[in-house]
């Protein structure tokens, strides 16, 4: 019974561990949006106008 | 990757400890199995075939993700999204639909022994893993691969 609970709960964080790599991946990998350094529009876009 | 192989080392102790509440066990293995042929009991069925690959997955993904050359460094990051995803997909099918570690209540005194086909070793050494490395293997390093030499056809003559 020991084994079975412990297989069973090593599977159980490896799905775990898989979903946060996959996210945490997506995250670093996903270009930066929005809100950088106080500056609503980000300022690499070159735009003349937003808030600064 | 360290998880998945842990957790197939249990089952593997399961099987040589003739730990026969484990359904799994019981249904693949008895106790006048040849040591030898345990280590093939692993892979006999769905549930322990299922494991072993989303450890293979999990480990070449792994050794192509893990230190990714300068080259194919900006593919990296989705190519950990996209195989971590694959890995989870298959650890959610081993853990919710087909589980190695389910358990018999009460437990038998012996399992049913294993599969006649699976006793030659041509076919319990050969087919099974070799397949599942492969695919494992091909997956995460073939996508890395063809992004590097697609940028050099890209990219014209030098």
């Amino acid at each position: 019974m020991m084994i079975a609970t412990s297989g069973y709960f090593l599977v159980s964080v490896s799905l775990i561990a898989a979903l946060y790599t996959a996210l945490v991946a997506w995250l670093n990998a996903a270009p930066h949006k929005g809100k950088r350094d106080g500056n609503v529009v980000p300022q690499r876009y070159g735009l003349p106008y937003g808030p600064r | 990757m360290i998880l998945l192989g842990t957790a197939l080392l249990l089952l593997l102790g399961a099987f040589l400890g003739n730990q026969y509440q484990i359904r799994y066990v019981a249904e693949h293995a008895n106790r006048s199995l040849p040591f030898y042929l345990k280590f093939s009991a692993v892979w006999a069925g769905q549930e322990g075939s299922l494991l072993l690959w989303s450890f293979l997955q999990a480990l070449f993904t792994a050794l192509a993700v893990g230190r990714p050359s300068e080259e194919v460094r900006p593919l990296a990051r989705w190519a950990t999204v996209f195989l971590s995803l694959i890995t989870a997909f298959f650890v959610g099918v081993t853990l919710f639909l087909s589980n190695p570690f389910a358990t018999l209540s009460p437990a038998p005194s012996d399992g049913m022994g294993l599969s006649p086909l699976l006793r030659h070793p041509g076919w319990f050494s050969t087919p099974l893993p070799c397949t599942w490395a492969t695919w494992a293997w091909r997956s995460p390093l073939h996508l890395l691969w063809q992004h590097s030499s697609a940028d050099k056809w890209t990219s014209g003559p030098a």
